[in-house]
């Protein structure tokens, strides 16, 4: 048992390595992903300072403490239209406004890809 | 109409084009940079600008107040008055590499035409130790925070005046640096010191109110609360720095010095007004 | 002088309130000196094979110290990274002791090592890039250590991933500070033409 998992770990070790190493990323686009995260979890990532800390910024409501120097997050649907021009805004508001001080959560990798896709379904409800 | 706002927009477009073609000089800078800052807060006294938040936050100001009844920075006054009285090992004081005395601050940061740098009063006491065979001090904090605060103190209500002298193109250059890293983005957080103390100073941050750039350099060293002691200007810098998830340069190195020589320019007209106490 | 009676109530909710509160103080002492004694345990065990101990000694000395200024989580982490570059330097060493099936498994072994080695290296060569043009990230060096860590208890696939997002930060700290080389006042700081 020990020596399967210590074969499969060191091949998926070589896959992994192989995948990122060698495939060439466009920091600008976001890739492809299927915008499928957890509200919920959102909400957590939205809230917390180590996270996402949108509430630094913006308006939430039911948030504490709030600052005001982005938009607050409300009426997102009819602003935004779809889900996918939210997750652009996330991944990197520059592209939109290149004056814009919010940090690109995506391209920057500040939060992971499932933090990324949480954090987008819990501001696109809003 | 349709022709009407193309014409408009090509236009607009060539104006915005040609601004930039003729680089500004530091002095339209100057001039530029405090304008944005007394017309985004048009309340505020001139001279007020060197209290920062507390300039534009009327509870913060209340309890600031209240702190500058009993300054938590005065035991530093003291230790760094003591500091200055002390002779180095070999019989010298610091009177004999600041004649003038104590109240030298508004003599820093300036252009060492010698040597092609910019040169700070942290870096002029340090230079001055180890010329009379002593240990330099760590900037950050600790003894040169305490002596500074003390020639600080005793330089109250001179008034910000660097000179970016027009005979050595070096001096331009070392501004222009400075410029630079004051207006670039950098951190995995994308923001630059203009990002929040420009177009975005008088807004909150959660609880945080960001305080305007104007005025920035006036009060070090200073008692930050949150340090339970006394920092100095670089150690702002590099806490700064931090918060976007930079690496800061080293403090008193060429880029902090170019900093500094930027900002305290932007500043020229305003009194000083350290060691101040902050949150 | 009057004396106050506590009412049994009130005396059982200081209790309940504070018993919990001193175990829970008392239990960190007691898990990082278990952590401690277990990495020691592993530490006699791996120099006894003759692995090189001098990393996982001076994480073990770490932690001793830090028991001293009352840091008990830094000191179990410091005392779990131990042992788990001498479990990983003992298994090593047993490897040897298993002949011909065991020298298979260690090339695969290695074979992720180099990989993962490679990826430091590659992000050591991106934080230096980023450095250079005073572009560098907070985070990136820190990161890197930990991916060397991670190599030194077998832990290769971790190690892979902190070095990739190491690489990420330096490439994007890189192409950040190229693109704010010009950077100066912005258009909304100068006056409305």
């Amino acid at each position: 048992m020990r020596t399967r998992i210590r074969q499969t770990g060191a091949l998926a070790a070589t896959a992994a390595a192989l995948i990122t190493l060698s495939t060439p990323i466009t920091w600008a686009d976001m890739p492809e992903m299927e915008l499928n995260g957890n509200a919920e979890a959102g909400k957590e990532i939205a809230m917390d300072r180590s996270k996402g800390n949108c509430i630094a910024c913006h308006l939430i409501v039911g948030g504490e403490s709030p600052g005001a120097i982005g938009p607050a997050l409300i009426a997102i649907a009819p602003r935004f239209q779809t889900k996918e021009a939210v997750a652009k805004q996330v991944w990197d508001a520059t592209v939109r406004n290149p004056e814009a001080v919010m940090p690109p959560f995506g391209k920057h990798e500040i939060l992971t890809e499932q933090e990324f896709k949480d954090v987008v379904e819990y501001v696109w409800s809003l | 109409m349709r022709n009407t706002i193309a014409m408009l927009a090509v236009a607009g477009v060539v104006c915005t084009l040609a601004t930039p073609l003729l680089a500004a000089t530091p002095q339209e800078d100057q001039a530029d940079f405090q304008a944005y800052f007394k017309a985004r807060f048009p309340n505020v006294p001139e001279q007020e600008f060197g209290n920062g938040s507390y300039a534009i936050d009327p509870i913060g100001r209340e309890n600031w107040e209240a702190i500058e009844e009993f300054p938590p920075y005065e035991t530093s006054i003291d230790n760094g008055h003591e500091m200055w009285d002390t002779p180095f090992a070999n019989g010298k004081t610091y009177q004999d590499c600041f004649p003038d005395g104590p109240a030298v601050e508004n003599q820093y940061p300036r252009w060492d035409k010698d040597r092609g740098m910019v040169v700070t009063l942290p870096l002029a006491i340090n230079e001055c130790r180890e010329a009379n065979g002593e240990e330099p001090l760590p900037y950050l904090k600790g003894d040169i925070a305490e002596l500074l605060a003390y020639m600080t103190f005793e330089s109250r209500g001179q008034v910000t005046n660097v000179e970016i002298p027009d005979d050595d193109p070096r001096a331009l250059e070392a501004y222009e640096k400075g410029k630079q890293v004051w207006f670039a983005r950098r951190g995995q957080f994308n923001f630059s010191c203009a990002s929040c103390h420009a177009a975005n100073s008088g807004t909150t941050l959660r609880t945080e109110i960001l305080s305007p750039g104007y005025g920035h350099t006036t009060h070090f060293p200073v008692y930050r609360s949150k340090w339970g002691e006394m920092g100095t200007l670089h150690r702002r810098y590099s806490g700064c720095f931090k918060q976007v998830r930079a690496k800061p340069y080293e403090p008193q190195g060429e880029e902090f010095r170019d900093l500094e020589y930027f900002m305290t320019y932007m500043n020229n007209g305003l009194e000083l007004n350290g060691p101040g106490a902050r949150k | 002088m009057t004396i106050r009676r506590f009412s049994a109530g009130a005396l059982t909710a200081f209790m309940l309130v504070t018993a919990p509160m001193t175990a829970t103080w008392a239990a960190h002492r007691t898990d990082a000196e278990a952590a401690i004694a277990e990495a020691k345990a592993v530490n006699a065990k791996a120099a006894a094979a003759g692995a090189d101990v001098t990393e996982s000694t001076r994480l073990i000395e770490q932690a001793l110290e830090l028991m001293t200024s009352r840091q008990f989580t830094k000191a179990i982490e410091s005392a779990d990274q131990a042992k788990k570059e001498d479990d990983y330097a003992l298994s090593q060493a047993a490897k040897g002791a298993e002949g011909k099936v065991a020298a298979e498994l260690d090339k695969e072994d290695d074979a992720a090592k180099v990989l993962a080695d490679d990826a430091i290296a590659a992000a050591s060569a991106a934080r230096e890039k980023a450095a250079s043009v005073g572009g560098e990230w907070r985070d990136t060096g820190g990161l890197i250590k930990e991916a060397e860590a991670a190599v030194k208890s077998g832990e290769f696939d971790k190690a892979i991933k902190l070095a990739t997002k190491a690489k990420h930060q330096g490439e994007l700290g890189y192409a950040q500070a190229m693109a704010e080389a010009d950077a100066d006042f912005p258009s909304y700081m100068r006056p409305k033409q």
